[in-house]
């Protein structure tokens, strides 16, 4: 061991981190800003500041390096700090020509792209991907609607992440948030209650308050309930408002989930 | 160690005083020693109710302030020697509660009562916090209307997270609702919420229905609690009430035909 001798300045470790792409649609640099306030400003205990990679891969029109510097600014402004590129043919020249590092991203980007919820359309949605991140609720079983293999060619088997399970009633004027997992709670949420988790939100109970899936922004978040009938709900900062539940779900057992980045509701099957 | 239940609500105008009087009395006469207290600190109300409004020289804060001792503070009931009365304040305001004065005052009241009964004021501020903050019981007076069972919900959550039993990880506090001001007559023509309705919002079983009755105000304004009125259905009702809180079992009476209720008729089934 040299460090007995001579402790080096450094040290270069292998690390794994968790970077959110913004997977921008529709290169509109107005839109963009002003989109990715909206969505700061939704969560901005969790989204203020966050580093975001940027990925132009479906970007429309295709940027010229100017405009992408100019989003840089932008979306700067706006509250998020791109500090990559996706290393793709049209994010690696642009990321060369801004003097950005261009990253690679890694295998599980593609399952989370086959995931069908499809990230929002015509939208700068923060679509949270999880390149080699062990343990994110992404990888409970409950996020995915068809089953699927686990991805073999993933680094390491990702331990799961533990739900925050909490007996009910969830009364008017509580809230609950469970970080980085899922939440279960067995009894109702009443009107007035938030409940909100980065992963999904299960219910078993009736639903009468607010329920937050994917609140950091995985699109592929759902929400169960046994009894329908919540003032709002929310996927990855879309919601729905309902004043009154419409008469086909309410009182039913329900999925909400994200259909195209619309949020949808649709009774169980028994 | 006697218990300390919480008459609570939420919403004012519910009923909680008229139920903390009607539950006092009938406690005592099914002989236990109870103490009641007034924590609507600067609108005292309990020794009107109580028709001891006379008789109060010391009140609540002076006991916590150290003016007097709490024996001199309480004041014994005409009718029940085992029934005693801790006022309110008129002339101060709530914040001269203090969490240690309060402790103080209710774990001397527990060593010498068996049941004290802490009648709440409206709202979820410092009054309302303390009078539920070192429950073992709660009753929660509730009106079969929306805004009323709302506010109810909110206390319900805030007792369960906030209050001297959650904190110290002990078994929840017991939750009890007394639905008061119940017509029959308006929930059979669906503009009144049903037992059902509110059980089910809530949560909590009901363990007693006080009817609307006008017997109810003469009580309160003749200072005396509508408990002690035999003829009148609220005084029966709340006697039905009281024996369920000491565990007895008594059949629901004053409901009348049991029809679908407003939000089953809303929502159907």
């Amino acid at each position: 061991m040299q460090g007995l001798l001579f402790t080096p300045a450094f040290e270069l470790k292998s690390a794994q981190m968790s970077l959110m792409v913004l997977a921008v649609r529709r290169f509109d640099l107005d839109q963009l800003q002003i989109e990715i306030s909206q969505h700061v400003a939704k969560a901005p205990a969790l989204l203020k500041n966050a580093p975001v990679v940027l990925d132009l891969g479906q970007a429309d029109p295709k940027p010229t390096a100017h405009q992408v510097t100019n989003l840089l600014m932008r979306t700067q402004v706006a509250g998020l700090r791109v500090v990559a590129l996706v290393a793709d043919a049209i994010g690696e020249p642009l990321a060369h020509a801004v003097g950005l590092p261009a990253l690679t991203v890694g295998p599980r980007r593609k399952k989370s792209d086959e995931a069908p919820a499809k990230p929002t359309e015509a939208e700068a949605a923060a679509a949270p991907t999880a390149p080699e991140i062990p343990a994110t609720p992404d990888a409970n079983p409950g996020a995915e609607a068809a089953p699927q293999e686990p991805a073999e060619d993933a680094p390491a088997e990702p331990v799961a992440v533990p739900p925050l399970l909490l007996p009910g009633p969830i009364r008017g004027g509580q809230q609950i948030y469970a970080k980085g997992r899922d939440l279960i709670i067995t009894g109702a949420v009443s009107a007035g209650a938030e409940v909100a988790a980065d992963g999904c939100v299960h219910v078993y109970g009736r639903l009468s308050g607010k329920a937050l899936a994917g609140a950091a922004g995985d699109v592929r978040a759902r929400i169960y309930c046994l009894s329908f009938g919540p003032e709002l709900v929310s996927i990855a900062g879309n919601f729905k408002v309902f004043e009154s539940a419409p008469r086909e779900i309410a009182g039913k057992a329900v999925e909400i989930y994200l259909n195209e980045g619309r949020v949808d509701v649709r009774p169980l099957k028994a | 160690m006697g218990e300390v239940i919480v008459v609570t609500s939420g919403k004012g105008g519910v009923g909680k005083t008229t139920t903390s009087a009607s539950l006092a009395c009938g406690f005592a006469r099914r002989g236990k020693k109870i103490a009641v207290v007034d924590f609507d600190i600067g609108l005292r109300n309990l020794d009107l109710i109580m028709g001891c409004e006379r008789r109060v020289v010391y009140d609540f804060v002076n006991v916590i302030n150290g003016d007097c001792s709490l024996k001199q503070a309480l004041i014994k009931d005409k009718r029940f020697d085992n029934l005693s009365v801790l006022a309110a304040s008129q002339t101060k305001d709530k914040d001269a509660l203090t969490q240690d004065g309060v402790a103080k005052v209710i774990d001397e009241l527990k060593s010498e009562f068996d049941i004290v009964l802490c009648d709440s004021p409206a709202g979820i501020e410092r009054g309302a916090f303390f009078a539920m903050y070192f429950a073992d019981r709660a009753v929660v007076v509730v009106n079969p209307e929306v805004s009323s069972v709302r506010d109810s919900d909110r206390v319900l959550g805030i007792m369960s997270s906030k209050s001297r039993r959650a904190e110290q990880g002990q078994t929840a506090v017991k939750e009890h609702l007394l639905l008061t001001r119940y017509s029959p007559e308006r929930v059979e023509r669906g503009d009144m919420m049903s037992i059902g309705d509110v059980e089910e919002i809530l949560g909590v079983k009901v363990i007693g229905v006080i009817p609307e009755s006008p017997e109810v105000l003469s009580a309160s304004n003749s200072g005396v609690p509508v408990i002690l009125d035999e003829n009148s259905d609220a005084g029966q009702a709340y006697t039905d009430a009281v024996a369920r809180l000491l565990g007895d079992t008594v059949p629901m009476r004053f409901l009348d035909a049991k029809k679908k209720g407003f939000f089953q008729r809303l929502f159907g089934s």
